[in-house]
């Protein structure tokens, strides 16, 4: 529809949401942006009829007409990153996880390796929802923590929970994401811990 | 209230094999039509769609993602046709499955959505693990998801599988002297389910008042029993418990109500004087529904009933013959008919046509069935003996549970009961994509249907 003075001006439909636009097109993402959808979501235009349903990419322009009818889907992510906690706590003490930017931290208490002087040590994973998809990078521990050589570990690491950490750039070399399992990939890097560290 | 899921049998194991075909994490989507009544909310599975592989965004041992193209166009097609949306996927590491918080998460983003776009329509996720199951059901117009009670699979049996949270709706079975002998064979889980089922059962003529009266007397919790007629004279050769001052007085199904209340006041009886279209809603959330009118409109309203709502019917039938004075022969079917198999009308006992035909001669002026039907409550008992005895095999599993490829015939006059072989393809009623699960309205036929009983 457009105005006496040319202004043009297009009642579309985002979600149920009537928007009265007055620009001819409109890109993907300023329309997820008009109905508050979030940017990881899906955005649709309806086809009427059989024909599946458009999706419009962010970047993607729409030439609006009135009457058009927009609505977004959520990513459809479905998995078990609980369940492989439920299972660490069967294994490890103190288990706790935190989400943060990069993913979900997860840690455990340990035993420090024979000699090792650490207060109340802990090992730490980032790992993603995708695990084991994606296979976590090396592993953390919590510093200060002293070898039997008396040499003090410290260095470049992060900030999680309160305590300090640093990066320990142990790597599984196979990884079958079929096969791995969290509780796993710890015992593994607590064994590479006590066995390398001792 | 429960909730549950309905799966054909031959689609339930496809989608299970699918989901757990491996050590990584599957998925599906089904559509099914759906059912709520006060009693219950249930989605009846029509189709399974599992997730190809180029479907897939993520896919791992804990991790699977769908891309939202392909699931928009299952979504339209809920949208068009209003199905419900089942979306399932596996946790092939567990052996109880329950939904994770990644889950919680996903289906609070999904749920308003779906809910936006297939309004009005229950939908509902399911999750698999390798012995049990969670599922979820958000009912029409809830943010808050309900618990799924248990997972229905009608195949040679009614399989009822427990999810993880809940168990199978159970009745409270007196496990005492009077249900000894039974649980000998049935054990004492087997008769808690009975007192769980709700039974419906049409028609309380010859065939249905001793189907009814093994019912109680076997425990089934809830019979809902439906005939619109009164007790006459000519019919109390074969209603059980009737008597000379029932006759143009009491309905059949208050002879029910009043036999259960004397002999097992445990079991509940809800009498429904009506013709059975009416009572459509009353049977939608029966477990199962025995068939025992003796008439082709009735069989053919029960058997959409069956079809349509995924209720298996125990459908009886006995005919004494009698020609010009002359025994000629006592014959007697019971079938079991069930979603995914060929239904009544496919094996040709009733249709359309028929039942048509048959109403039109009764709605004629004057008419008077002047030729009644020969009957005697012996021929009922077999008939209902045997109707019983699916019964059991089916909600048990017993012996094989009841046969898929059979249904029962019986004739005085050669001494034998037969299972005869159920072939042919389904009808245009019961086929895939026809009305097999649509949960939709009672057929329409003609008004003034007499619903005859045996």
């Amino acid at each position: 529809m457009t105005e006496n003075h040319g202004t043009p001006r297009h009642n579309i439909f985002i979600n149920d949401n009537r928007y009265t636009i007055t620009e001819d097109s409109q890109t993907g993402a300023q329309l997820k942006g008009l109905d508050g959808i979030p940017a990881a979501n899906t955005l649709f235009l309806e086809v009427p009829g059989p024909d599946p349903d458009k999706k419009i990419d962010d970047a993607e322009t729409v030439t609006l007409k009135s009457g058009m009818r927009f609505y977004d889907l959520p990513p459809i992510g479905r998995g078990a990153l609980e369940m492989e906690l439920e299972r660490l706590r069967t294994w490890y003490p103190g288990v706790t996880t935190e989400r943060v930017p990069e993913g979900v931290w997860v840690s455990v208490e340990v035993l420090p390796p024979k000699g090792w002087v650490g207060d109340a040590p802990r090992i730490g994973v980032l790992t993603t929802e995708t695990f084991p998809e994606q296979k976590p990078d090396g592993f953390w521990i919590t510093v200060p923590m002293t070898t039997p050589g008396g040499t003090e570990i410290t260095g470049p690491g992060r900030e999680q929970g309160g305590r300090s950490w640093k990066k320990w750039c142990w790597q599984v070399q196979a990884w079958d994401a079929a096969r791995e399992r969290l509780w796993r990939y710890f015992k593994a890097m607590e064994r590479w811990f006590v066995e390398g560290g001792a | 209230m429960s909730n549950r899921i309905t799966f054909k049998s031959a689609d339930f194991e496809a989608l299970r094999a699918h989901v757990l075909r491996g050590r990584i994490e599957e998925a599906a989507v089904c559509l099914g039509g759906w059912i709520t009544s006060e009693n219950l909310t249930a989605i009846l599975v029509r189709e399974v769609h599992p997730v190809p592989p180029e479907a897939l965004v993520t896919q791992s041992g804990a991790f699977v993602e769908i891309d939202t193209v392909w699931l928009a166009a299952l979504i339209k097609r809920a949208r068009t046709e209003r199905l419900s949306v089942i979306v399932v996927h596996s946790h092939p590491f567990s052996d109880a499955a329950i939904f994770s918080s990644t889950d919680t998460d996903g289906q609070a983003a999904l749920l308003p959505r779906l809910q936006a776009r297939v309004p009005g329509v229950p939908h509902a996720e399911i999750v698999f693990g390798q012995s049990s199951a969670d599922a979820l059901l958000w009912r029409p117009g809830e943010d808050d998801p309900r618990s799924v009670s248990l997972l229905r699979v009608i195949g040679s049996n009614l399989r009822d599988l427990a999810t993880s949270r809940t168990s199978p709706t159970t009745g409270d079975a007196s496990t005492a002297a009077e249900y000894a002998r039974q649980v000998l064979f049935l054990g004492d889980e087997g008769q808690r389910r009975l007192a769980g089922l709700r039974v419906g059962v049409v028609g309380e003529g010859g065939n249905g008042s001793p189907v009814t009266v093994g019912l109680i007397h076997l425990g089934v919790g809830t019979i809902v029993t439906v005939d619109h007629d009164l007790v006459e004279a000519t019919n109390r050769n074969r209603i059980i418990d009737s008597c000379p001052e029932d006759d143009d007085t009491t309905s059949k199904v208050q002879v029910v109500y009043r036999y259960a209340e004397r002999t097992r006041p445990t079991t509940k009886i809800i009498p429904v004087k009506a013709k059975v279209e009416d009572v459509w809603e009353s049977l939608k959330d029966c477990d199962l529904v025995f068939g025992c009118t003796d008439d082709f409109s009735s069989r053919y309203v029960l058997n959409r009933l069956a079809v349509q709502y995924y209720i298996p019917l125990i459908d009886t039938a006995m005919e004494i013959e009698v020609h010009e004075g002359t025994l000629r022969t006592i014959a007697g079917r019971v079938n079991v008919i069930r979603a995914g198999q060929p239904c009544l009308e496919s094996l040709g006992f009733t249709n359309k046509e028929m039942a048509r035909t048959e109403r039109g001669i009764r709605r004629r002026p004057g008419y008077v069935d002047e030729d009644p039907a020969a009957a005697a409550m012996p021929a009922n008992l077999l008939v209902a003996g045997v109707a019983g005895i699916e019964f059991l095999k089916f909600v048990h599993g017993l012996l094989g549970g009841s046969r898929v490829d059979r249904y029962w015939a019986y004739s005085a006059r050669s001494g034998e009961l037969r299972g005869c072989g159920v072939s042919g393809d389904a009808c245009q009623t019961c086929q895939e994509f026809g009305g097999l699960g649509d949960a939709g309205a009672p057929p329409v036929l003609d008004e003034d249907d007499t619903q005859r009983t045996s």
